[in-house]
């Protein structure tokens, strides 16, 4: 039973850690900002919770477990408020997303036929 | 067991280049809070590992720390066109 527990945690964690590379593949890979946002910070999340729950299954129920429980919730809700502070500093900045046809307040949108224009 | 953190790692290698070749700031903010977040991830994997509670102590405060300091970066910043 403690074996079957151990694959069982072991697979959950090596999903979340296979999900945390591709988020950092993103990262590297898109070429604006609110792209890069987009693909870090909720797969981030998603990944470090999905690794927390697969230790969580291979502790067992301690104060070890408990401490982790408190780590997942604290990550749940704060890296949304960093990835929104972010977003929300670099628009008071003046940075228009590369997708075309999206609105801005400050700045009339033009149309790129170069779609993939580096910054 | 190693070879998660091995991988977690290789990870934080890949997205430590938005961090030193960012054209502008706030990619590299990202790229600094994507970085926290595997490291309180292998810390937490190492407590669980060796049975020490020390180190998720550590992962909670270097979380809370990451946040305040990033929170007080995106502040900074978006004060600036308010002139």
């Amino acid at each position: 039973m403690n074996i079957i527990l151990e694959y069982i945690s072991f697979f959950i964690m090596s999903i979340g850690c296979i999900v945390m590379l591709f988020a950092a593949l993103g990262l590297y890979r898109f070429p604006d900002i609110y792209m890069r946002l987009h693909s870090s910070s909720k797969v981030n999340t998603g990944g470090a919770m999905t690794i927390l729950l697969g230790l969580i299954l291979r502790s067992g129920i301690n104060t070890l477990s408990v401490k982790i429980l408190i780590l997942i919730i604290l990550i749940f809700i704060l890296t949304p408020v960093l990835s929104h502070a972010i977003a929300r500093s670099a628009h008071l900045q003046g940075k228009t997303p590369i997708v075309p046809f999206t609105s801005h307040p400050k700045k009339e949108y033009e149309y790129d036929p170069e779609f993939l224009r580096e910054e | 067991m190693m070879i998660l953190i091995y991988l977690l790692l290789i990870t934080a290698i890949l997205s430590s280049y938005r961090l030193f070749v960012g054209p502008t700031i706030q990619n590299r903010i990202v790229a600094l809070s994507s970085i926290s977040i595997i490291f309180i991830v292998i810390l937490a994997i190492y407590s669980i590992q060796y049975n020490n509670m020390f180190f998720l102590d550590v992962s909670i405060a270097f979380l809370l720390l990451d946040f305040i300091g990033v929170i007080a970066f995106t502040k900074y910043l978006g004060k600036e066109d308010k002139k």
